[in-house]
């Protein structure tokens, strides 16, 4: 079944944007990554198109930040900040960066992203019990960070 | 605090609006499939029997006007007694979904359901009334009651038989439905039977009574098809 293009492409620069959080930078990536995939296909499915996808968007993405960090003339570009502010939101936030990298990548791709283990999997090039495991051990230690800031 | 975890996450990392979605989705070359793309896609997954045995109809209207055209009279009742059947075959072929239980499924793909059933109503009916009509002029020519009355008589058991089968597809569940229909036709096709080989199409005023019988049957025809698409029943599942 073909994915609605709108859900996708809201997904990919919600992805692109919590890496990159500035959002024409956000949106230039997500709009690359979708004439690199349009490219070499003709359709977009779930499953292996999706994750060739996010791929491309996740490369894209590191990228940008190698081109910056070699560039020294480019400087620091503004960041912005996500739409809902509240405490609950901030602390959620505030635990998702103290994550290690790995299980961050999974929280984002499986709860931001809404995509599957299979998905998840084939993205991070790890096995899908691999997806599983890290997945509840980066929920833990959310919930281990957020005890602290929300008592 | 008790904090749903997954949805608080997901919710968190809410980014602001897109400014260039619209445009650059609009432009991308994605092969968007339009409405009437999608109606002739359908004809592909109507079976053949179907196109058969309209063009049987047809066939034998052609071989009778050309080979016996003084049997035109008869074959006007005895595809007026078939049109019935062939009504319910095109019953049973949009509600292939509702029979084999795959409502759930087609609803919830990139075209939905009703959709699917309209476009395949679409197709199905242009072909039945392009029969119907074809049948009537040809043999009309040759028959004493002329082109109108034979569109009439043909037009009406298939009409009626249309009606009463949507309403049966609309309350009856499965397998159940098609068999019901098949005797609702019978039944409108032994009527039929019996009506012309008694000689009332003749009867003075019988006319007046069969157009009545015509526009009754359609209107629950199109009662039942406004239920079928548009109806609150055809997005519910189970």
């Amino acid at each position: 079944m073909a994915e609605d293009l709108d859900d996708i492409y809201n997904k990919i620069y919600r992805y692109c944007f919590y890496k990159v959080r500035n959002s024409a930078i956000a949106e230039d990536i997500t709009q690359e990554a979708f004439l690199k995939y349009f490219a070499r296909n003709k359709i977009l499915k779930r499953g292996e198109d999706m994750a060739y996808l996010y791929t491309i968007a996740k490369h894209l993405c590191i990228d940008f930040f190698r081109k910056r960090r070699d560039d020294a003339l480019t400087g620091d570009y503004p960041q912005e900040d996500f739409c809902d502010n509240s405490d609950t939101k901030i602390a959620v936030r505030n635990a998702m960066e103290r994550l290690a990298e790995q299980h961050k990548e999974i929280l984002l791709l499986r709860y931001l992203s809404g995509l599957s283990a299979n998905e998840t999997a084939e993205i991070m090039e790890i096995s899908r019990f691999k997806v599983y495991r890290l997945e509840k051990a980066a929920l833990a230690e959310m919930k281990k960070y957020l005890k602290g800031a929300l008592d | 605090m008790k904090l749903n975890l997954k949805s608080e996450i997901k919710t968190a990392f809410e980014p602001p609006e897109p400014k260039g979605r619209a445009s650059f989705l609009a432009a991308i070359p994605y092969p968007k499939l339009t409405y009437s793309k999608f109606v002739f896609s359908q004809i592909g997954y109507i079976r053949k029997r179907v196109w058969f045995v309209s063009a049987a109809v047809v066939f034998a209207a052609v071989k009778t006007v050309c080979a016996i055209p003084e049997e035109a009279k008869l074959l006007v009742w005895l595809i007026a007694a078939f049109v019935p059947f062939l009504a319910i075959m095109t019953t049973v072929e949009i509600s292939r979904s509702k029979i084999y239980g795959m409502t759930e499924i087609e609803e919830g793909c990139r075209f939905s359901l009703p959709q699917v059933t309209g476009a395949r109503m679409i197709i199905l009916g242009i072909c039945n009334f392009a029969v119907m009509i074809t049948v009537s002029v040809l043999l009309g020519n040759h028959v004493p009651f002329g082109v109108a009355r034979s569109v009439l008589y043909i037009f009406t058991p298939y009409i009626v038989a249309s009606g009463i089968s949507f309403m049966i597809f609309s309350k009856v569940k499965g397998q159940e439905a098609a068999y019901l229909s098949a005797a609702a036709a019978l039944v409108v096709s032994f009527v039929g039977v019996m009506i012309s080989s008694r000689g009332i199409y003749e009867k003075p005023l019988a006319n007046l009574y069969i157009i009545a019988v015509c526009l009754g049957g359609t209107l629950m025809a199109v009662a039942q098809t406004k239920k079928l698409l548009f109806g609150k029943d055809s997005y519910l599942w189970n």
